[in-house]
This record gives C-alpha cells, structure tokens and sequence, in this order.
C-alpha cells in the first residue's frame, strides 16, 4: 500500500498545454462560426499591419500557425496586464460606498479579502487620498436604484457604524467625480480580482519549426504529467509505477495541475481476503461488503433471535391496543378498570424487557413528553398547547388533522414506547462512523476521542493551543491553556455575537419590540419592489 | 405582545386536567433512576463540574440528565426553570397550525415544565469554530425542523448553548421497523430542514441518523448538530476553473453543467481517453510524479465516514447543498435495505472504492470529470457498467415487496399495512426518489425542494406555502424589511413610516403569508 504524499507548493506551475489541442475548438452554431471568422479576419489584418510576416501566409498550416500565434500574444498580454496591476496594486486604496453595492456582502467581504491579498488598502473613510470608489451608483437611474433603500439609518443599531458618519447615496459619488477618483463598479472590481488572481488562459505553444523543441516538451511533460506525445510504454525516472499486476486506484486532477489525489496500489496477501471493497450484497451479511461467513452466520443468528423478540413485543403492542380502543369505547374517559388492566399488561410487558434490556431511559421524558389534556402530544418532547405533531393530510381542500386520539391514550402508548427503549447512554458511535473536521489533507487529522467515560486519560488536539494532547483534563488545567481561557482577547468576535443571542426578558422585548418614529427624518417611504430581479428561486 | 397573544391561545386551547397534571407532575429525580449507579454518578459530577464552571446556568436552568455524550460536545437535559420570564418568540418563529413545523412556535403552557437540551461544548474548540457553529444557528432560526438556538452564553473558555429539548430514539430502534408512511414523514422533516437552511446558504455537512432527532411516536423530526456546518461560498481564482460545473445559484442551488467548449474542456476529454486506454493496459505503466511540487487539491471534507458524497470525496473545491442530500440518499438506503450502516470504509479511498463497485467505473469517471478529476482503477471488483440504486436495494432486502405491519402506537398510527398495490406503488415511487437523490453528479442530483414535490413525499398542499422566507428574502412584505452593513435589521410599517428594529428569527414570512410583523398591515 502506498499513498503519495506530496509538498506543497504555493505558486502553481504555469501549464502549457499539447499543440495539438490548437485547433479542436469548434463553434457550434454557423452564426457563432461566421462571427469567428470574421472577427479572425479582422485580426489577421490588424496583425497583418503590424507586420508579421508570418500573417499573410495563405495555406492550412499558418493559419494554424497564425491562431497560435495570436494565443501565444494574448497569453503575453495577460502576463503582462497581470503584471503591471499586481505591481500597482499596493499603491491602490479603495472605499466601499457602503450605500451603493449590489453585491451581497458575502462577494463583497471576498473582494475586500481579494484586495487585502492583493496587498491593496481599503480605506473605512472617503477622502481623496483614495484612488478608487467601489460604487454601483448609476447617474441615470439615481431615483429608481433599489439599492437606496439601505440608505435609511436605523437608530440604536448596536454597531458603532460609520453608516452615521457616512454621506448618503449619490454625494460620495459626485465626489469622487468632482475630485477625479476612479469609480469602479463592483462587477468591474470582481472581473479584475478574478483575472488577477486566476491562472492565465492556457497558452498555445508555437509550433515549433519542423522538428519539436526537446527541451520545451520535456519541461511540459515535467510539469503535467501528461503522458500525451509520449510513448506509453517508456516509463519516467522521476515518476513512481505501480507494481507489475497490482491493483491500484488513482484520481488525479484532469488539468494536471494540481498534485495526485489519490494513488493507491493494493497489495493483496495470501489466503486473505481481497483488500479492496468487494460487492457481495449478500442479504444475510451485516453489510453489502462482507461476504456470509461462520461469523455472519453467528451474528445474524443472534439478529433475528432479537429481532423476533422485538416483532413479539410490537404484537403484545398492537394487542394492547387493541384493549384499549376496546375498553375506550367501553368506557370514555378516566376509568379505575381500564387502568388496572392496562397497567397489568404493562407490568408484563416491562417485567419482559427488562431482562434483556436496559429499560426506562427516563420517566421524565414521559412526562417530559407533555400529554396535555388539550389531546396533543408535543413532537419536541415538550408540551404544547396546539395540535402539532401531524404533517397536514387535506380532503377537499381543507386541512384536516389526523389527531384524534384520546390523551390518555396516547399517554398510555407513549408510556410503552419508552419502556421499550434503551438506556440512554449515548448511542455507542461505531468506530467507521466517526468523523473528521479537517478541512484539507494536510492538516493533523483530529482524532479527539474525547471524555468518553471510565477511560482514563482522552488524548486529542487542542485547537485553542493549537497543540495534541495526552490527556484533556490535565491539558485544560495546563498552563497554556490557561493563558488562552483567561485572554479576553481571544473571545472578542465570540463575545460579539454571543451579545447578540441574548435571551431577553418579557419586558425587555415588549420595549424593544415597538413601533416608533425614525429619530430622524426620512425621505418617503419608498416602496421598492425587492422582486425586481426575475430570477426564479429553485430553493 | 406576542406574549400576551400566546397566553390568549394558550387558554383558549387548554383545558386543563388536574388529574393528568398531577400523574405526570416533574421530578428530577425519575431522570435517572434507572441509570446504573456509577453512570449516575458520573453524570451527576459532570452537571456539579458544569454547573461550577458557567455560574450563570444555575439561576435559570436545573441540569437533570445527559442526553449525549459527543465527540465535540456534551449534551445535557435541564428543566427551564423561569420559562415564562423570557421572550421566547423569537426562536419559536410563526409556523401555522397547518405546518409541519409547528410544533416548533406553538407556545408552551404555564403549568407544565419546559426542558431544554445544554450543549457544553468542548473547551479544546476554537473560539471561531464555536462562532462559527452559533452564527449558523442564529440564521438558522425559523427554519423548519432545525434546532433551534434559544440562547448561549460563555464563562472563560466554556461555550454551551441552549436548545429546546426534542424526544427522539435511537435509530437503531425503528429504521428496521418503519412502514412507508413513516419513512416518509422523516425525509419530509428532513428535506424541509435541508431546502430552509441551504436556501439560508448554509450546509450542514454532517447529516446522519445521530443528527437528526427523529420521533417515531409523532412522526417529527428535527435537525441538529451545526458543528461542522458552513456556508456556501461562490468560489473565485483559480479553484473555479477546476470543475465542469458553475457554484450554486438562486436558481440552480446545486450548480450547473458549463456547457461552453473551452480548450480546458477539450484538453479534458482527451487525457479522460488516455487515462482510460493507461487503465486497460498494465499496471507498471500507470504512474504519478514522485516529487510532486504541484499545489494540493483543496477542499472541504469534513463530515462523517459512509455519509460523503462523490464530491466530497473528489475534492470539490466548490461544493453546495448537494452534499447534504446525497447523506440523505444513504439514510434512505438504512430504511430500504434495513441494514446500517452499510459503508464501512476507513479513508476516503476506500469510501470511493465502495461506491465505485456499485455504481462502476463509467458513472464514477463522469463523476469525477464533473469536478476536473480523472478516477481510474482496475481493481477487480469495479465494473464498468455498475448496478442501480433500486437493484441495490432489491437484492439486500428481498422482502422490499413485502408492506411491513405498522407499529399503532408510531405515526401514522395505522393498525393495519396498507394493501400491497399500495405498498408497491410507494415502493416504486420511494426507488425513484432514492435514484435521483443518490445521483453521483451533483449538478442533476434532486435539491431538497425537488425532493419535496417528488410523487413520493409531495403533498396535496405544496410545501411552497409553508416555507419561511428569508428576512430580506422573497416574502410579501420583503418590500418592508430592511438590513444594514453591520446586519442590523428592521421593518417599516407600510403607512405610518414607522419602523421596529428587529432581532434574529424575527420578521420571516411564511409562504404567501406576511411575516408575523405585518400582519394585517399588508
Ligand atoms: N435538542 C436536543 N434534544 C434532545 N437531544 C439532543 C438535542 N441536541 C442534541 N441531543 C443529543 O445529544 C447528542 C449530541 O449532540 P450534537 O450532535 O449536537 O453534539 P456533537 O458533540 O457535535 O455530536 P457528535 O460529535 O457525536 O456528532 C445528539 O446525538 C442527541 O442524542
Ligand atoms: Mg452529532
Ligand atoms: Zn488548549
Ligand atoms: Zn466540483
Ligand atoms: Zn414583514
């Protein structure tokens, strides 16, 4: 077995992709065809003008010749467009017209994380040191622009905001005019972000003269690993091969640009199993991937013995049940007699179960549970006061709920589902089912098996401490940790939003929660339509 | 307000029965009772340590019991001591008596304890992964069938949050023993859940039968566990170029196919057909570079064993929604193939390799195209056409056919199994839903709205008329609500110019409804 494990490398490698993609791409409808050539037409002669001699050529070959030439110098211009706006980018400050963006601010706080990568400024206050205003603020339909609504302030906000300080709408812009800063839109900021930062367009290699440069295909082939112009049979020194007649998985990136994801070659050992997955899907197993064995025998065995226990005590169940819709319309309401048989066939219900199982998780939760005389049973677990625990069925149009069941009823089969049930220590996680918080491959795996009871020491990973651990108790009680726990610091944004969830007290939401005049005036109540968008929402 | 409007329905629709009241009066103590002794020891330490740790829990809630015991978390039960002293509107929300969800807003009554569920998490938690879990639950507040944050509060490095209490078992006591209906009420809680939060830009990335605390008494479900959770993000740079398919979009949640040919796309196809010839030929010939200096695939994988979707596993640089679905496409296969679990793979290689000998090596390799990713195998038990979902059912649980007796005491409360053309029909529609929500391309898989309409879980009234609308979302009285940079919210009254700051959970309309602020005012 052998998985590859790769460093990283921050600055990925500029790829250069086959010579024989050049000229596979097809338009597909005429028009987009025509279009094309005619748009090519108008750059051969631009590039004609410019004198390349190469651009007049006539026949298959150039014309093949001329578009990857043409790649080559739109890849060269990219470069170079890209190079000059990172090298200007630390000397650019921006402010966010707060009042005139129509990007979410989740686009928003990626520019902004963009801009400050891009080691760019971004300034909380307009002033004309800035060099450009990110504003959707449209000269011409100032009035309509649904955007203005932000514009109204809402007094108290908890935020120290500089929405207070802020000059409204179209005074900021009128500004930047006045004072020859630059305005860009924010889809203008986004298109010039994602340009910057995303690799560039794949440049066509020129064809080289008649014989292939040897030098370049290899350091193309270093790169991506690509095996195409290459014989498939030579193998590389600096490549690992699978074993001759081994069994392997592999993923890797398509584009070649990334590093192998998966490589994983199966070693399988005599008179084992096969060690990769294998589909047995036999019904009797435990599992699709595990072949009917004496051990699966053993254990479906044991399955059913239970499984038959528990179909007999759904039978006494619904037997029960039976008892009881008798004696319910026997007798309505609270009857001393259907509660001296139903609590005896409890009693032997539970007496059954409590040999095999750990009974009663809690009689709280029965109560808990909240039978209300109202009738409903509260699906949470807690009482309500209103009919909730059906999904609506509806006959001719008008809802009609499928609870009608007699509370005391209910309580009474309540009452057996929770004998039924296991103890409630928690649910024992099966090792398979555990899982990882890690976000890439290179972070530590996180194993915290943590306070599991009567184990001793729990080793883990502190993420405060960014540390592993021997053992959580002592590790909590540790200095480091100690410091981290104690620095206020540390919690700040927690704090924040801790603040903001609150319970609040009747009369404090009752104060809160009124209508009350704007502290200062505003202009009409506009009332935009926020649908504008057409945008059908499929969520 | 809504207080005194909650009392007013609080007594319109009790009567209250002393009798009952009294039977089922609360004491602590029968909590545990039936624990044995050293556990109830232990947990009995645990709430003492708690409760000496976070000083401010001892006022307001009684700790009783441990629900849970995590691997991030602690999970306690604790009475509500002064329930009715707080405004408890605001992580109630306004879900209608016809909502499935109502059980979340419907107030509680006076004379009867109100538990919570205390999540203490575990100190050794970034303070950002605990903003991280809490903020996603504040945005989740009135969605239905999602637990809800009533509170949380901090004392030194100990975060712990309050959620209302929801009875649930053990999966592993009713996933065998569920009939049609029931399945049917639990995807549909489910899928509620999934189209609110992700119509929130939130996945949940960990759904599993322990997140999702499932009532087979009620037939309610409920959502938990926000720990892993995180918001969909339009990727940009260089990880967009990666896959075949466009970042989530109002309306294509789950992305969709770029069908423009670009030479990225060309070259792709064509070293797929290398790779494809590599596979056929000898393994000594299928190679990767040793020193690899190339960047590192980088993707969110969190989530748990058995439950991650194509995707997750290829690394997608740019995944949505679509992962919470397909765990609920393996959720659904407990219930049709009654086995759990059913994967049992260690690593993500194994996880795909599991999935590759169902599905075969042609749908994997269009899988993993779609996220710019070759998969290539010759491991023996990898065909090339695999099975489908419903054959994979048909042949673990040959009884499939066969309606199982219901449960009466279990929602939908029937005493007898439906007729077989019933059962047939619900079993056709049930292979059919699983085949769309287990689709490995994530652009086609079904998005729980979808899901929703599907013959299977639809419902005479669309689930369109119960969704709650987003604060600024597309509710009637959208054109009222108003936010500002920093999140501050507000509503506006529609004649007067007057306005009501607004706090999370406030202000969500529901389908065609106003939000409960303006009702009568629109
Ligand atoms: N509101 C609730 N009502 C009842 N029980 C709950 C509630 N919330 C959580 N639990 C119980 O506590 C357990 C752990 O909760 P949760 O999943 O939120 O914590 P966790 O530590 O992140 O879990 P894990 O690491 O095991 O996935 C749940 O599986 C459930 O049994
Ligand atoms: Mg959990
Ligand atoms: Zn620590
Ligand atoms: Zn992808
Ligand atoms: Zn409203």
């Amino acid at each position: 077995m052998s998985t590859t494990r790769v460093a990283l490398n921050p600055r990925p490698a500029v790829t250069r992709s086959s010579r024989l993609a050049v000229g596979t791409k097809r338009a597909h409808s005429p028009d987009r065809h025509a279009e094309q050539d005619s748009s090519a037409k108008r750059r051969a002669l631009e590039s004609k003008i410019s004198a390349t001699p190469r651009a007049a050529a006539s026949d298959i070959k150039s014309k093949h010749a001329e578009r990857e030439r043409r790649d080559m110098e739109r890849y060269k211009k990219d470069i170079e467009w890209k190079s000059k706006y990172t090298k200007a980018f630390p000397a650019f400050s921006f402010h966010f017209d707060a009042d005139n963006l129509s990007m979410s601010k989740e686009a928003i706080n990626n520019a902004k994380a963009d801009i400050l990568a891009l080691k760019g400024k971004i300034e909380d206050f307009f002033s004309k040191d800035i060099t450009y205003l990110i504003s959707d603020y449209n000269a011409q339909d100032a009035p309509r622009n649904k955007e203005n609504r932000t514009q109204r302030r809402l007094p108290g906000s908890a935020c120290p905001s500089p929405t207070k300080t802020r000059v409204p709408e179209a005074t900021l812009y009128t500004k930047a005019v006045n004072l020859e800063i630059g305005v860009w839109s924010t889809s203008k900021l986004k298109v010039i972000l994602d340009r910057l930062l995303s690799d560039t367009a794949e440049p066509k290699l020129p064809i080289p003269e008649r014989k292939p440069n040897l030098k370049d295909l290899l350091a193309t082939e270093k790169i991506t690993g690509s095996t195409t112009e290459r014989d498939p049979t030579q193998r590389r020194h600096d490549w690992t091969y699978f074993e001759p007649d081994s069994y392997y998985v592999l993923v890797e990136d398509i584009h070649g640009k990334q590093a192998t994801i998966i490589a994983h070659q199966y070693t399988p050992k005599k008179g084992e199993k096969e060690p990769w997955p294998v589909l047995y899907c036999d019904p009797r197993s435990s599992n699709p991937f595990r072949p009917f064995d004496e051990k699966e025998k053993k254990r479906m065995e044991r399955v059913q013995q239970e499984e038959k226990s528990k179909k007999d005590k759904a039978r006494e169940k619904v037997e029960l049940q039976r008892i009881k819709n008798v004696e319910r319309r026997v007798s309505h309401g609270h009857d001393l007699r259907r509660a001296a048989s139903v609590g005896n066939l409890q009693r032997r219900l539970t007496e059954e179960e409590e040999e095999e199982l750990e009974v009663v998780e809690d009689l709280g939760s029965a109560n808990a549970s909240g039978f209300l005389a109202s009738g409903y049973v509260a699906a949470s677990g807690n009482s309500v006061s209103i009919a909730s625990t059906h999904p609506t069925t509806s006959t001719s149009g008008s809802f009609v709920r499928q609870s009608s069941m007699n509370s005391a009823l209910r309580k009474q089969q309540q009452h057996e589902v929770l004998t039924s049930r296991k103890a409630m220590a928690p649910p024992p996680v099966p090792h398979d089912l555990r899982r990882t918080r890690s976000t890439n491959t290179l972070r530590p795996r996180v194993t915290t098996k943590l306070p599991k009871r009567d184990e001793g020491a729990k080793p883990g990973y502190c993420e405060c401490c960014r540390e592993k651990f021997s053992d959580y108790k002592t590790h909590i009680k540790g200095d480091r940790h100690r410091r981290f726990a104690e620095n206020e610091k540390n919690f700040r944004e927690l704090d924040s939003l801790l603040g903001e969830v609150k319970r609040r007290p009747v009369e404090e939401a009752w104060i809160e929660d009124q209508w009350r005049s704007p502290d200062e005036p505003t202009p009409e109540p506009e009332i935009i339509d926020i649908q504008d968008d057409d945008e059908e929402e499929e969520y | 307000m809504e207080v005194d409007e909650g009392a007013r329905l609080f007594t319109d629709h009790i009567d209250v029965d002393a009798e009952d009241d009294l039977e089922y009066d609360e004491s602590e103590e029968v909590h545990m009772k039936n624990k044995d002794p050293a556990e109830r020891l232990e947990i009995e330490a645990e709430i003492e340590d708690l409760n000496r740790k976070v000083s401010q829990l001892r006022n307001d809630y009684k700790l009783v019991d441990r629900l849970g015991t995590g691997t991030f978390s602690s999970v306690y039960k604790a009475v509500d001591l002064r329930h009715h002293k707080w405004d408890n509107t605001t992580w109630r929300g306004h879900h209608p008596p016809e909502s499935s969800a109502h059980y979340q807003s419907a107030p509680h009554p006076r004379n009867s304890t109100f538990y919570v569920a205390i999540k203490r998490i575990y100190v050794t938690s970034s303070p950002e992964r605990i903003r991280n879990e809490i903020a996603i639950m504040k945005d989740c507040l009135g969605c239905r069938h999602v637990s809800q944050l009533i509170t949380a509060f901090r004392h030194k490095d100990q975060v712990v949050a309050i959620m209302p209490y929801q009875r649930n078992e053990d999966f592993r006591d009713f996933y065998t023993l569920l009939p049609m209906d029931g399945i049917k009420a639990y995807l549909r809680c489910m899928f509620r859940g999934l189209r609110d939060i992700h119509a929130r830009g939130i996945i949940h990335r960990d759904v599993k039968p322990a997140n999702f605390l499932y009532d087979p008494l009620s037939g309610v479900g409920t959502l938990c566990d926000f720990g892993l959770a995180s918001r969909i993000e339009t990727v940009t740079g260089s990880s967009a170029n990666c896959c075949f398919h466009t970042s989530a979009t109002a309306r294509h949640p789950h992305g969709e196919m770029k069908t423009t040919k670009t030479s990225r796309s060309e070259m792709a196809k064509k070293t797929q057909k290398e790779a494809r010839a590599r596979t056929k030929g000898p393994s000594h010939l299928v190679g990767y570079p040793s020193n690899d200096t190339r960047p590192t695939a980088k993707a969110n994988r969190a989530g748990t064993r058995g439950f991650r979707a194509p995707e997750v596993l290829l690394k997608c640089p740019d995944q949505n929604g679509a992962v919470d679905v397909w765990s609920v496409g393996v959720i659904m296969l407990f219930f049709l193939t009654r086995k759990f679990p059913l994967f049992q793979s260690s690593d993500d290689t194994e996880a795909l390799m599991e999935i590759a000998t169902i599905l075969g090596q042609k749908k994997m390799e269009e899988a993993a195209t779609l996220h710019g990713k070759l998969f290539c195998t010759n491991a023996p038990s990898v065909p090339i056409q695999g099975m489908s979902w419903p054959e994979f059912c048909e042949r673990l649980n040959p009884s499939l056919e066969e309606p199982l007796t219901p449960n009466p005491a279990w929602y939908p409360h029937a005493e007898i199994p439906p007729s077989k053309e019933e059962h047939l029909r619900d079993l056709r529609d049930a292979l059919d839903l699983l085949e769309h929500i287990l689709e490995p391309k994530s652009v086609l898989r079904y998005t729980p709205k979808q899901a929703l309409y599907h013959r299977f879980l639809r419902e005479d009234i669309g689930d369109d008329e119960f969704r709650p609308h987003l604060f600024k979302g597309k509710g009637v009285c959208a054109a009222f609500h108003d936010e500002d940079d920093h999140g501050n919210c507000a509503v506006f009254h529609p004649s007067t110019d007057q306005l009501r700051l607004t706090k999370a959970g406030q202000g969500i309309a529901i389908g065609n409804e106003p939000c409960e602020i303006h009702q009568g005012l629109v």
